[in-house]
């Protein structure tokens, strides 16, 4: 009876991702000038933990690399070696690599040469006083395996330098050999031998308690003028001896590697037992409540009208727990993806010459996991900013009286139903006036007068700009901004500057706290109802106080006090039948996304309120203008408007400087004046 | 009210040969058409559908299925046809093909009928008629026609 162990492999590459993540958080610290035993021993136990799964799973290159790494952690944490940064360096290379080989092994892809790297840490824990007897064989392991060697010289092996003898003998040294063949195949009759060739192969059993990795190194030197094939006898596994009889470890890695290649990249969500448990104490009332209801309905007369309503309010209650529970599972704190900004900072130090600090602050706070997981391309993006373009040099810096090392500092918590992000820097400030005449080059903005500062610093988010000097291979060709503009907004969140020249810059993001829900307006055009995000509703006005005017060629403005802003009209935006637009008072609804500011006319106002998205894939393509569909309270279908979707089509375009006219593109338009 | 069509009466009149399929038979202005039962999820009643921009006009929308978005096309139109009367006596047919869901609105759900190979004909070649693309073949049922359709190439 064969024992499956690669339906583990999924639970293994989890909970190997989390300890990779533990050690290049933690690797960094190792740069502190005290290295403290508690961090000694997390890191050390997480590259033992991954070796020993990795071990008994079968995927030997993990079990390798982890093993090397281990051998240098354990030199740390016995004080025998000292911590340097490139010692840090090395083993953040190996942490790298160690992410790789999880990626290829979840892919069923061959693992790339470990040799140097192997080399390099084993030189590490080895030269740097590690006692060589301190790295054999992990503990479970203590008996004698059984390996069978086979060594077959290539016929030139003489010519390199090379004694077969002398490397059998090596081999011979590390354990009991109980057997020796040597195969005569290939030797061919006396009067064509020639003496300088090796015709010989051997094929040795040999019982040792040295690992792979150390029978490899026998043979390190001939490596190039010989095959070698290590094969271990399984018997000699003492814990799972039927098991391994049954699929001998040669034939085992591509059967486990076939089925689990079937279900990769399924998303997994590690979740606390708690929080499960609350779930399901949570469905036990629910089905309390809905058993109390039935019962009252069976038999119903008015004077149970109480108690029904009683128990229709217990269930909207434990309903409305259930839906923050489940909620709270998809929450992850921030940090997961904090934590790995410190191996950015580090590297962008590195790579830039600068000395630059990074401060994390909430790292607990809690946010979707996907969301999570969307902040960290935009983050990435931010903080690389600061870094090449936020922090001055050094000499700058001390020059202007500040400290020689920047700052940047990532923080995160809640306020109200969102999350709010912060990267910010102790750098230069972004240069208002550089921006603004970038702008001008680009014909972003009318020569003239400079406007407000914050217009000028929105520009930054304009798709292609860019106003570093130099082109960094990190940052400068002026991609980024812009998708980080993007990203947010896909989020429903929105990013807003602020700097001060001379003291620094901070992007704030504020994102609701789940892609799930929204909070939403919802408002009546003719007959349909429709939900716009809340977020992006500036104000409402009644159109009477508004008066609406008709451009030619520009289609309409609605002039708030005194400005005009272009009107939307859902119908024609949207190309569905023109529904009769209601009587009675219709307002404006004052919507700003990124730079565009437009009034969408709606017929009435329904209620502010929060509203699940649900998506219209995969049974139909999203429609533009429009984010998704949610279920009202009686069950119809009602559509959330995608704000941006809506100014573009209805051809609203970014506020240019001169705000005295309206904000129309004029590029369909124009043409049609002059004609 | 979901008025799940009953199996039995088919099944208990004669012996149903093994490869005989069902159809369930409905109509559209005047026509009787027919899709192969095992496409159909549910038969709704009346719905309130909502109207998506920007679709063809044999979309008429989207209604709540428990939950999902399913979109409702029209039949009638997609035949290239006239409207669906929509009203509180119309019927949509809940399919679900190649993992897609699509609620298909039509005048009246008939019954299911099975049909063996033998009395199913290939389509008429009329040309690149509108609509043409859609019939599988046709079905010959006592003294009934049906129009067997293609539900991949329907909700293409």
């Amino acid at each position: 009876m064969s024992f499956d162990l690669s339906r583990f492999n999924q639970t293994f590459f989890d909970e190997s991702r989390e300890h990779v993540r533990t050690l290049e958080e933690r690797l960094i610290e190792l740069d502190a000038p005290t290295v403290d035993a508690e961090l000694m021993g997390v890191l050390f136990r997480a590259a033992h933990s991954i070796k020993g799964s990795s071990g008994l799973l079968g995927f030997e290159a993990i079990t390798r690399l982890t093993h090397a790494m281990e051998n240098v952690l354990d030199g740390l944490r016995n004080v025998e070696i000292k911590p340097s940064p490139p010692l840090t360096t090395l083993l953040l290379e190996a942490t790298d690599m160690l992410s790789k080989l999880i990626g290829y092994a979840q892919d069923n892809e061959a693992a790339p040469d470990l040799g140097p790297l192997c080399a390099r840490l084993d030189a590490a824990s080895g030269s740097n006083g590690a006692p060589v007897t301190s790295t054999p064989t992990p503990p479970p392991v203590a008996k004698d395996t059984v390996w069978h060697v086979t060594f077959q010289p290539q016929p030139e092996m003489f010519a390199r330098g090379q004694d077969p003898a002398l490397v059998l003998r090596e081999l011979v040294s590390l354990g009991t050999v109980s057997e020796v063949q040597a195969q005569l195949d290939a030797l061919p009759s006396l009067e064509r031998l020639d003496p300088e060739r090796c015709f010989l192969s051997w094929r040795v059993r040999l019982e040792t308690k040295a690992t792979e990795a150390e029978l490899k190194e026998v043979f390190a030197f001939v490596d190039d003028v010989a095959t070698v094939l290590l094969e271990c006898e399984p018997a000699a596994l003492p814990e799972l001896p039927q098991t391994v009889e049954a699929a001998p470890e040669a034939e085992k890695p591509p059967e486990a590697d076939a089925r689990h290649g079937e279900k990769k990249a399924e998303q997994t969500l590690r979740v606390s037992t708690g929080k499960v448990d609350k779930l399901v104490n949570l469905v036990g009332e629910l089905v309390i409540a809905q058993a109390m209801i039935s019962r009252c309905l069976a038999d119903f007369e008015p004077s149970k009208l109480s108690t029904m309503v009683q128990a229709v309010a217990d269930l909207e209650r434990h309903t409305r727990e259930m839906q923050d529970q489940v909620m709270n599972i998809r929450m992850v704190p921030v940090g997961s993806i904090f934590g790995r900004f410190r191996r950015l900072v580090r590297d962008l130090s590195g790579s830039l010459g600068k000395d630059i600090r990074l401060e994390l602050v909430g790292e607990d706070t809690e946010m979707d996991k996907s969301m999570v997981e969307h902040l960290a391309d935009p983050l990435m993006h931010l903080v690389r900013n600061a870094a090449d373009h936020g922090l001055e040099r050094s000499e700058a810096r001390v020059a202007a009286g500040k400290p020689a090392h920047g700052t940047i500092t990532l923080s995160a918590r809640h306020q109200g139903g969102n999350v709010v992000v912060d990267i910010a820097d102790d750098g230069a400030g972004l240069d208002t006036q550089r921006i603004f005449d970038k702008a001008v080059e680009r014909g972003l903005l009318p020569p003239g007068e400079m406007p407000s500062a914050e217009r000028v610093h929105e520009l930054i988010f304009a798709a292609g700009f860019s106003t570093a000097n130099a082109v960094t291979d990190l940052s400068g060709r002026g991609v980024g901004m812009d998708v980080v503009k993007r990203s947010v907004d896909g989020m429903n969140g929105a990013i807003a500057i602020s700097t001060t020249k001379g003291q620094g810059t901070r992007f704030r993001i504020t994102l609701p706290l789940t892609l799930a829900i929204i909070d939403g307006m919802s408002l009546r055009v003719g007959q349909s109802t429709f939900v716009l995000p809340l977020n992006q509703v500036v104000e409402t006005l009644p159109l009477s106080t508004a008066p609406v005017k008709s451009i030619y060629g520009h289609g309409e403005v609605v002039m708030v006090r005194g400005d005009p802003l272009p009107m939307v009209r859902l119908a024609r935006a949207l190309q569905v039948d023109d529904e009769p637009e209601g009587v009675g008072r219709p307002l404006a609804v004052i919507l700003e996304t990124g730079d565009v500011r437009f009034a969408l006319r709606v017929d009435e106002l329904l209620g502010k309120a929060q509203f699940v998205i649900k998506s219209l894939e995969p049974n139909f393509s999203r429609p533009d203008g429009v984010l998704g569909a949610t279920i009202m309270g009686d069950g119809s279908v009602s559509l959330i408007l995608d704000v941006p979707g809506l100014a573009r089509l209805g051809d609203v375009r970014a506020r240019s400087d001169d705000s005295r006219s309206p904000g129309f593109s004029s590029q369909r338009a124009l043409p049609e004046v002059h004609a | 009210m979901n008025a799940a069509p009953s199996m039995n009466d088919s099944a208990m009149g004669q012996q149903v040969a093994a490869d005989t399929r069902q159809f369930l038979s409905f109509r559209v202005g005047g026509e009787e058409y027919a899709i192969d039962i095992l496409a159909v999820q549910e038969i709704r009643g009346h719905t309130a559908i909502t109207a998506l921009p920007q679709t063809p006009p044999w979309v008429r929308g989207a209604m709540n299925l428990r939950g999902i978005i399913v979109p409702v096309f029209d039949m009638q139109q997609r035949f290239g046809g006239g409207v669906v009367e929509y009203n509180r006596f119309s019927v949509i047919i809940v399919v679900a093909v190649g993992g897609r869901n699509v609620g298909l609105l039509v005048d009246a759900v008939n019954d299911v009928i099975d049909l063996a190979p033998s009395s199913i004909e290939p389509p008429p070649d009329v040309g690149a008629a509108a609509g043409a693309s859609f019939v599988q073949g046709l079905g010959r049922h006592q003294d009934r026609l049906l129009i067997l359709l293609d539900l991949k190439q329907v909700m293409a």
